[in-house]
């Protein structure tokens, strides 16, 4: 069924239409909430924040808007604010600090095998533009111009934002363990 | 030749091939050269190669918690918060009319609340009068019937 279509049938209350909406985009939006936050049990409580924003809102959503945009974009601002407002993000500024002031050569740790959880973790030292860029390109698997579209970024920035959070992520595992 | 910095910057345009043929061989030719280069390249591809495993699937009670978003808004029952200020919006009412009754505040107000307490009280005696009026009417009409069968036996 066409997005349009979904969306007016929802409007109308059928709850079918939210059911299908859920099929084609709970998944993706928790994938991000969990990588975004690291955490499940956080990751459930902002999916289902993002999705009653979605439900309270549909009727205010602009047809001649893509809705996968829309989406998008209340994800992304509600995992920001969330993580702001939690207390987590004052622990990763003073871990970046730390950081940063440490010696700038590399040790030899070069990754052989990498722990997905370690993994996971890693991503939460992140900034939040560049973390949940990373998250939309590398786990998600959206094209450049996907997330450019959606999340109203220029192409350009977008590409050097993602190989900017690329490189920090690789430099978080040369340095060593936090 | 390209320095450390430019390499940073290139890293994922090279990594996903989308460098011109002379941008490449200047990149190799550098990471020949340069062993941190060479480990943040290699550490990034390991990186964009693990990422895709950080996917999971939505568990099956976030899943039913989603189905249940539209519900509540569909009852239209009073909430607690909407029955507490409710019961403070009667409250108030009743104190005021209290106030204005009792006192003189506001005398206007005051003779009209008296004014519909009075007719309250003489609509209530007109009605407990036409009641009663009913009431002996009745007992009339079974005396008189009772009267009738006796005087008919005699």
């Amino acid at each position: 069924m066409e997005t349009g279509i979904l969306i007016s049938r929802l409007n109308q209350g059928d709850n079918e239409a939210w059911n299908m909406l859920l099929k084609r985009y709970s998944a993706k939006i928790y994938n991000i909430a969990l990588n975004f936050s690291g955490n499940s049990e956080e990751a459930a409580d902002i999916t289902q924040d993002i999705f009653i924003k979605v439900y309270k809102n549909i009727g205010k959503f602009e047809h001649n808007y893509s809705f996968t945009s829309w989406l998008f974009r209340i994800a992304k601002n509600h995992c920001i604010d969330h993580w702001r407002k939690n207390k987590k993000h004052k622990e990763v500024l003073e871990f970046n600090e730390k950081y940063h002031l440490e010696n700038e050569s590399a040790e030899d740790t070069l990754i052989k095998t990498l722990d997905l959880n370690k993994l996971r973790n890693k991503l939460q030292y992140l900034p939040d533009e560049l973390r949940i860029l990373l998250i939309m390109r590398d786990i998600q698997g959206y094209s450049y111009s996907e997330i450019s579209e959606h999340l109203n970024i220029p192409l350009g920035t977008t590409k050097s934002r993602i190989n900017r959070a690329r490189i920090k992520l690789a430099k978080f595992f040369i340095k060593g363990e936090k | 030749m390209i320095n450390c910095e430019k390499f940073a910057n290139l890293l994922s345009q090279y990594i996903e091939g989308e460098l011109t043929g002379e941008q490449n061989s200047e990149i190799k030719t550098h990471l020949k050269g340069c062993r941190n280069c060479h480990l943040l390249y290699q550490s990034t591809v390991k990186i964009i190669e693990c990422l895709p495993g950080l996917k999971k699937e939505i568990p099956l009670p976030l899943k039913n918690r989603l189905k249940l978003i539209p519900q509540p808004e569909k009852k239209e029952s009073i909430k607690p918060n909407q029955l507490k200020w409710i019961a403070a919006i009667i409250s108030t009412i009743a104190l005021l009319l209290n106030l204005f009754y009792f006192t003189n505040i506001n005398p206007t107000v005051n003779k009209v609340l008296h004014n519909i307490i009075f007719g309250i009280e003489k609509m209530t005696v007109k009605a407990a009068g036409l009641f009663e009026e009913i009431k002996e009417s009745e007992i009339f009409s079974a005396d008189n019937s009772e009267n009738g069968s006796e005087n008919n036996g005699n």
